[in-house]
């Protein structure tokens, strides 16, 4: 399972694999040039250290609603810069099923692939 | 183990505030003085929070129809107008709202929530993209809910936003309904609805407008935003209610788009509840036939208006951006808001009290909202009384202080943590980007 791209991986809920896939296992030229540009799970972990509190443990499982302590406001303002950030709009009701930040990437990444 | 076992966190939120004194959602009026004066705990109120902004709730000639049509036609119509059959009074009411907006057709529903449920819901099908503003009043949240058209959010009232949304859907087969409110309830700030309108044409989308907070407030006949920003013609649908300024309940769709009627044969909000009462229909058509020429009392809401807010502003609060009708005092601590609300009702002024996550950027707002029918005298009276208060509580510099006096402590000390005042943000509390629903 850790051989998939990006993508495919994103589409698994594997967590452990996917951590490692998406830091440590790229190598087609395809892969690399996805490399390049920040992935979405890097991106929201960016995003949301610079939101949360310095004592939260931020990992690809974290809940984003209970885990954080951002009320609905400010996950809403989060989702506004990620939708800048990777030029996508993400719907409400994709965004109604996510609450691990594993679950988030994979709604943005599923969205970049639909996009291109 | 009970199925409200799930509220309890937040019936432990809402102790807090019923700890300290009343609750926001359990006021009881034992008397209804005027349109801006009842009896509150035995004592004269004031009403500074009733959006009974031309003060037409006791117009006697409202009240007389109202009572004509009771004889005439009953107390309701026990059922909806696709299974009873319309009333006199209903299609009349239609062909005026759509004279009055100068449009070809008009649809009543039974509230004004219903009418914004209604309306996008059935306007927006499979396949359609629904755009709406963040900050949207919880009846077009809903209204997505009901709708099968994928919803996407833009920023609010930031049409540059709304336009890089737009324009990733370019090439995307269905129509983009775009969603906006004239005054937003909560702040009183407005639409920037000249540039929404040139995104809307830019990308070939449809534009909605709720002008709940505007019919009879603002426009030179009252027709509210897009009349007073001279964009109506650009303006696809418009929405309203009749529990603001006209005084009673119901709310309407007008369009000029040929074959509105349609819509009757789709909108769920619509078809399965029951139609308007004769009574309220007939306070409703009288009470919008005055609304042209209400000039004066048009005049005299923002003279009032601009009282409320200068007054305030001068005193030192934190109030919205734009001087509207709605008068808002932001506030960042939950116990000094809860403290001033209930000091305001024990000094015999009557605001809302609006909490998060029902308030935008997580403030606490003391919301008012002005009356034509208000005196100086009673706004007066507010200013000073909030003055007061709000100094006692280091809101605000005391008379002769530069600086705000330190916060006396309230609620001994107790850590108090913010009111959820949505049972939908309680019982789903697991859920990202959970819609922020306006009260």
């Amino acid at each position: 399972m850790c051989g998939l791209g990006i993508l495919g991986i994103a589409l698994h809920r594997k967590r452990e694999c996917l951590h490692q896939q998406v830091f440590f296992t790229m190598t087609s030229p395809q892969q690399k040039a996805e490399f390049a540009s920040p992935t979405a799970l890097e991106e929201i972990q960016s995003q949301l250290r610079a939101r949360a509190s310095a004592d939260v443990n931020i990992t690809p499982d974290t809940n984003i609603t209970r885990d954080l302590g951002l009320d609905s406001l400010a996950i809403m303002d989060f989702i506004f810069d990620l939708e800048d950030s990777f030029d996508i709009s993400i719907p409400m009701e994709r965004i109604a099923e996510v609450q691990t930040i594993t679950d988030l990437a994979e709604v943005i990444e599923t969205l970049r692939k639909e996009a291109s | 183990m009970s199925i409200l076992d799930k509220f309890d966190p937040l019936r432990e939120q809402h102790k807090v505030l019923t700890d300290v004194g009343r609750s926001p959602a359990a006021l009881k009026f034992d008397d209804i003085l005027s349109p801006t004066e009842a009896i509150l705990d035995g004592k004269r109120t004031i009403l500074m929070g009733t959006n009974n902004y031309l003060g037409k709730t006791f117009d006697e000639a409202s009240v007389q129809a109202a009572i004509d049509a009771l004889r005439e036609e009953g107390t309701g119509t026990t059922g909806s107008r696709i299974a009873n059959g319309s009333y006199n009074g209903h299609e009349m009411l239609e062909k005026e709202l759509a004279a009055f907006y100068g449009v070809r057709s008009a649809m009543l529903f039974s509230t004004g929530y219903q009418a914004n449920l209604g309306a996008i819901s059935a306007l927006a099908g499979r396949d359609d993209y629904l755009l709406i503003d963040a900050d949207s009043h919880a009846s077009i949240y809903d209204a997505c809910r009901l709708s099968d058209a994928q919803v996407i959010r833009f920023r609010h009232n930031d049409p540059d936003n709304l336009d890089r949304k737009l324009a990733r859907l370019e090439g995307t087969k269905g129509s983009k309904l775009i969603v906006i409110e004239s005054i937003y309830s909560m702040l009183g700030d407005m639409a920037p609805i000249g540039k929404f309108v040139e995104i809307k044409k830019k990308h070939g989308a449809f534009l909605l407008v709720d002008e709940a907070h505007s019919l009879g407030v603002m426009g030179e006949t009252g027709r509210g935003i897009c009349e007073a920003s001279g964009v109506e013609k650009d303006v696809d649908f418009i929405t309203g209610t009749f529990s603001k300024s006209i005084g009673t309940v119901g709310g309407f769709l007008v369009t000029d788009m040929p074959g509105l009627d349609i819509i009757r044969l789709v909108s769920r909000p619509y078809m399965f509840t029951a139609s308007p009462p004769p009574s309220i229909v007939a306070s409703a058509r009288k009470t919008l036939s005055c609304i042209p020429g209400a000039k004066d009392l048009r005049k005299r809401l923002w003279d009032n208006a601009a009282q409320l807010y200068n007054g305030l502003k001068d005193a030192g609060f934190e109030l919205g951006p734009t001087l509207s009708p709605i008068v808002a005092i932001r506030l960042k601590d939950a116990e000094k808001a809860i403290a001033l609300w209930n000091g305001l009702l024990d000094a015999g002024v009557y605001t809302n009290l609006a909490l998060p996550p029902a308030t935008p950027f997580g403030w606490y707002l003391l919301r008012s909202s002005i009356s034509a029918a208000h005196t100086p005298e009673q706004i007066a009276k507010a200013v000073t009384v909030c003055k007061s208060i709000g100094a006692e509580l280091g809101l605000i510099a005391a008379p002769g202080d530069a600086d705000p006096a330190p916060a006396r402590q309230l609620n001994g000390g107790a850590e108090t943590r913010p009111c959820a005042t949505s049972e939908a943000e309680a019982a789903a509390p697991t859920t990202a980007g959970a819609p922020v629903a306006r009260v």
